[in-house]
């Protein structure tokens, strides 16, 4: 936009020379009713699916029925300054919103407005909301990891860039965490994230976005709010929203991940919409195509062949259940669409096991052709044992007083590999730190370590690492693998660091 | 979604079957009539009386609609019937529409800032036919608040040539990217 006077001056020449020189047919129709985010407008006999509508008081609208003699349209913002009878124009557009790198750090609405308070927004360019996702020629197999920082994720449910992990659980067990936790890991990474919240409470995604500027990791994050109190039609926009600003960067070769918290509200809120707009009901009331609401939306996320650009977009969608029932509608719907889920449990979280992972339901379908040569190494072993000792810790519960050797060393190993998987909020690992501990726990290093001293021997042991070896996490971070080199050294690391640590 | 009867599609089988520019003519008055007679409150009520037999509402229908074409009065009696006197008005209206677009003719509706004399009302009917490539019907009102120039509806489409349209473009052209 112009600032200084000259260029207002010549804008205005321009457009007084311009004045009046075109005019064209625009379709119009009258509005017949309005109410709760919807209107029915008589006319319009031009207007597409999806195009977008104005209304007098400069408020937009999107057509989504298209009938007879009447078209059903939602409102994108307040419905009150509309009234019946008001004049309605086709504008021979769909609904648009800003992209490109102006956009990191910002807070915007679903139509990309900023509501951060922060001046406009220096986008470079605009993309449709709606788009129909790349097809098998354009896309590639998911190659490279997605480092969530997550002891626990990473290594037995492996997200990959370009797929699309489900983050599944009861209400308030860590789902948010988890993404936060992802977001926060890219500080010095080259992931740009988007987090679209859908319908949530507006303290809420405050207290989400200080914690992502507390870490400093707004400056590679998008937050595409449509909040609890906004219009639905915005909340049903959202998602399309963020993942068109997504995949700006994929097709610019870079990698991105959408995150959208959460797709129960979203599925929700196209449900008023659509019973407003009478569609008929089915399951639950949700209207017949909200499968395709979802699929349509997670499709999109996609990595990119060579050819291509080779960028990518992953997408980590939430769902809410109720009471951890995963096999209600929408759960369904989701789980089957996606490539693998992360299954949280309010038993696990109140045990203390946080992140809450159910690891017998949680599976990722994809990620493990994508993880890191060091983290393939420890994670195959971690995920036998853990597997071995869920077997046993159901007898276990009856006393382990004439259970054998081996099965007690498989009950004592699996008891330190869960509490290892621990790990507080907001504190992502880097990948090296993950696969040391990981490492000399599979390998018994800590067996002897009583279980309540573990979380104190891994940071003992995170901080001899750091003073006295730091060659082997950097080996580890450059490599990305682990050497036979490099495991002699990481062995010999550890029997001295067990010969300092005070149990 | 349930829906009542549909004019249009009344309209559609009534045109159907007139062919002729005459019969065209013909029919199309005799709609209006039937209009007129099954809208009128007093008359629908006792038309929609489940106390009276049909035969007697049909030889009502008769007397009312005196020299109705006999099929115009079918139509009128399958409408009362089956209760659809409500949408007899509807017909007609469909009716003309569909008489009009075989004919090629289109009504607009011409709003201007300052009254139009009759040339210049033939100047704009012929523009606007010149436009659509049919004959144009126009229909004049009177708004200051457009400032200057004129807004012609046709049908669902708008042309906005007023000073007040141009004013507001011009806005959004300046303003509305640096919002």
């Amino acid at each position: 936009m112009a600032v200084r006077g000259q260029d207002i001056v010549s804008i205005l020449k321009q457009q007084i020379e311009q004045f009046g020189t075109q005019v064209a047919a625009v379709d119009v129709g009258t509005v017949v009713e309005v109410g709760d985010s919807i209107v029915r407008i008589h006319g319009l006999g031009g207007a597409r699916y999806n195009e977008l509508l104005e209304f007098p008081d400069g408020t937009m609208g999107i057509a989504l029925n298209l009938e007879e003699d009447t078209v059903g349209a939602i409102v994108l913002g307040g419905f009150t300054g509309i009234k019946e009878g008001d004049e309605v124009k086709c504008t021979g557009r769909i609904a648009e919103v800003p992209v490109g790198e102006g956009l990191l750090g910002r807070v915007v609405d679903a139509l990309g407005r900023p509501i951060d308070g922060r001046g406009p927004i220096k986008a470079t360019g605009s993309r449709p909301v709606e788009r129909v996702a790349p097809n098998v020629v354009s896309r590639s197999p998911v190659n490279t990891p997605v480092h969530t920082g997550i002891k626990a994720v990473d290594s037995m449910i492996p997200i990959g860039r370009g797929q699309r992990e489900l983050i599944i659980g009861d209400r308030s067990t860590g789902k948010t965490v988890i993404c936060l936790d992802t977001i926060i890991s890219q500080t010095d990474g080259d992931l740009i994230c988007i987090y679209v919240a859908i319908g949530q409470k507006a303290s809420k995604v405050a207290q989400s976005v200080a914690t992502l500027e507390e870490f400093g990791a707004m400056k590679h994050t998008i937050v595409v709010a449509a909040n609890a109190a906004d219009p639905v039609a915005l909340q049903y926009l959202a998602p399309y929203a963020g993942c068109a600003m997504g995949e700006e960067f994929m097709e610019q070769g870079k990698d991105a991940l959408v995150i959208y918290d959460d797709l129960s509200k979203h599925a929700w809120s196209y449900r008023q919409l659509s019973l407003l707009l009478r569609r008929p009901a089915g399951r639950e009331a949700y209207p017949g195509d909200v499968f395709y609401l979802h699929s349509r939306l997670l499709e999109r996320a996609a990595k990119l062949s060579e050819e291509h650009g080779g960028g990518s977009l992953t997408a980590l969608p939430i769902i809410e259940t109720q009471a951890g029932d995963i096999s209600a509608y929408i759960p369904t719907n989701v789980i089957s669409i996606t490539d693998g889920q992360i299954f949280l449990e309010t038993d696990l979280f109140n045990s203390g096991i946080r992140p809450a992972m159910n690891v017998g339901l949680s599976v990722s379908r994809v990620g493990s052709a994508a993880q890191t040569p060091a983290m393939k190494k420890v994670a195959g072993r971690l995920r036998l044992d853990l597997a071995q000792f869920r077997e046993l810790a159901a007898f276990a519960q009856f006393g382990t007083a004439d259970l054998d050797r081996t099965t007690l060393a498989q009950l004592e190993r699996g008891q330190r590999i869960t509490e290892v998987l621990k790990q507080a909020q907001f504190a992502p690992f880097p990948l090296e730190k993950e696969v040391s501990i990981l490492y000399a726990i599979i390998n018994g290093f800590a067996d002897d370590v009583p279980v309540d001293r573990i979380a104190a021997w891994e940071a003992g042991f995170h901080r001899f690492l750091e003073t006295n070896q730091p060659g082997i996490l950097e080996g580890i971070a450059g490599e990305k693998a682990i050497s036979e080199d490099m495991e002699g050294k990481l062995r010999s690391a550890l029997d001295e660091f067990k010969k300092t640590f005070t149990i | 979604m349930a829906r009542g009867a549909s004019p249009k599609r009344y309209a559609q089988a009534v045109f159907q079957m007139a062919a002729e520019p005459g019969e065209q003519d013909r029919w199309h008055s005799d709609l209006r009539l039937i209009a007129q007679a099954l809208t009128d409150p007093q008359f629908q009520k006792i038309l929609a009386s489940p106390k009276i037999r049909f035969e007697q509402k049909a030889s009502m229908l008769a007397k009312v609609l005196e020299g109705v074409g006999p099929l115009a009065l079918n139509l009128a009696s399958l409408l009362t019937a089956q209760g659809h006197m409500g949408i007899a008005g509807g017909i007609a209206e469909e009716y003309g529409r569909l008489l009009d677009d075989q004919r090629g003719i289109e009504h607009a509706l011409v709003t201007t800032a300052i009254p139009l004399d009759d040339k210049g009302r033939d100047n704009v009917a012929r523009k606007l036919g010149e436009l659509r490539g049919k004959k144009v019907i126009v229909e004049t009102r009177e708004d200051a608040a457009i400032i200057g120039g004129l807004v012609a509806r046709i049908g669902d489409q708008l042309l906005d040539g007023s000073t007040r349209g141009k004013l507001q473009a011009m806005r959004k052209n300046l303003v509305g990217s640096s919002r």
